[in-house]
């Protein structure tokens, strides 16, 4: 399956030919162009990683990231930052974003990234489902009691 | 601490932010043309492995390519007059170039804050003898003003006008126009001292009024000559 990559930035001539290059390297990648859009998408859709500008019009990266973190807290995130907007991307790992890179940065050193945080995102919801499951065997009637989550098995 | 060193801290705050806004521009469209000609290779390479080249793409990549740098250029040329603004302390300008100049400085902080800002075409010049840098600064700290104090999304229209011996800078079409005690600033206050300007808000407009001649020569060179 391929890695489902949500690219947020208000720059629609940086984050479109940035979402055609991943997809030529074989990902599934959706674009929005603005905090607000990304958040809809991300109820709407299941991501593995968000690559995320800091420096945004409106929401801005540091309050998008935020609100991911509590619609989905799984979900790893990449953050973009231009020179100026670093200490926002301090603030933003301390958030929980997975970790950042400066603008313009290497495709390859991206790529790496965004595998680092797939893996690590892959690796939680496999330890989550593994502890649901034996959960259910000790107590079989758990099934009972869990609410059903939001939009799956894995992001409540 | 006197004016004269309050204007110059202040002079010195706007040529910071101003360039941190610039650099990050100019950043922003090195990241452009890097994602765009790192495309054009991809697709060449993928069509060195066989996929069929669609020329027409690669035309249309050329012009993005080509439209950025053109946006880089005006970005350089900005900051370049910005740059040379502080040469003399008085000269003769129109005030319809200042502030296209201004708003273009400002106008990757106006699209964070969500406004739009314009400058109204007047057919007719609007000559000042004044520093073309403190007026700069004065007209920046009003746009800053109306955007802190005003709510988001909305738009500021810039008209530059004569009015008697003096010449006029109307800030108008905001939906809301704050008043009261945290007008002027205290930064107004000491720029519009030194270029020898008033400012004031009335009937939903902030005015800013110059003397078409600057009389006394600005505050930043006062003691120095």
């Amino acid at each position: 399956m391929r890695t489902r990559i949500l690219m947020v930035d208000d720059e629609k001539e940086f984050v479109e030919p940035l979402a055609e290059r991943l997809a030529l390297r074989d990902y599934d990648v959706t674009t929005s162009l603005s905090g607000e859009e990304a958040i809809e998408k991300i109820k709407a859709t299941r991501f593995d990683v968000v690559v995320l500008d800091v420096s945004m019009p409106g929401m801005d990266g540091i309050d998008t990231l935020r609100e991911i973190k509590r619609l989905r807290p799984i979900l790893e995130v990449i953050l973009l930052t231009g020179h100026a907007t670093v200490d926002s991307a301090i603030d933003g790992l301390k958030l929980g974003a997975f970790d950042y890179l400066k603008k313009p940065c290497e495709t390859e050193d991206l790529i790496v990234k965004i595998e680092q945080a797939y893996k690590v995102k892959s690796d939680r919801e496999e330890r989550i489902r593994e502890a649901r499951i034996k959960e259910i065997i000790q107590s079989p009637r758990s099934v009972l009691r869990r609410k059903p989550a939001g939009d799956g098995f894995l992001d409540d | 601490m006197s004016d004269r060193i309050a204007a110059a801290e202040d002079g010195i705050r706007f040529f910071g932010r101003v360039t941190a806004s610039l650099s990050h521009e100019i950043n922003n469209v090195l990241a452009i043309i890097y994602e765009n000609s790192g495309l054009v290779e991809d697709l060449l390479l993928a069509a060195e492995k066989g996929r069929p080249l669609d020329s027409s793409r690669l035309k249309e990549l050329a012009g993005r390519l080509k439209a950025q740098v053109r946006r880089g250029k005006e970005i350089v040329e900005n900051m370049n007059r910005f740059a040379h603004s502080i040469d003399e302390p008085v000269n003769s300008l129109d005030l319809r170039d200042l502030l296209t100049l201004t708003v273009s400085l400002a106008r990757r902080i106006v699209s964070m804050k969500e406004f739009e800002v314009e400058v109204e075409k007047v057919g007719k010049a609007v000559h000042v003898r004044t520093d073309p840098f403190l007026l700069q600064n004065l007209v920046w700290l009003c746009l800053d003003f109306l955007m802190e104090a005003g709510s988001s999304p909305d738009s500021i229209r810039l008209i530059p006008e004569e009015a008697g011996d003096e010449a006029r800078i109307r800030f108008t079409g905001m939906k809301s126009v704050p008043s009261g005690a945290d007008f002027p600033t205290q930064e107004q206050e000491i720029l519009s001292k030194a270029v020898g300007a008033r400012l004031s808000i009335i009937g939903g407009e902030m005015l800013l009024s110059i003397p078409q001649d600057v009389a006394v020569p600005p505050q930043r060179y006062k003691d120095t000559k």
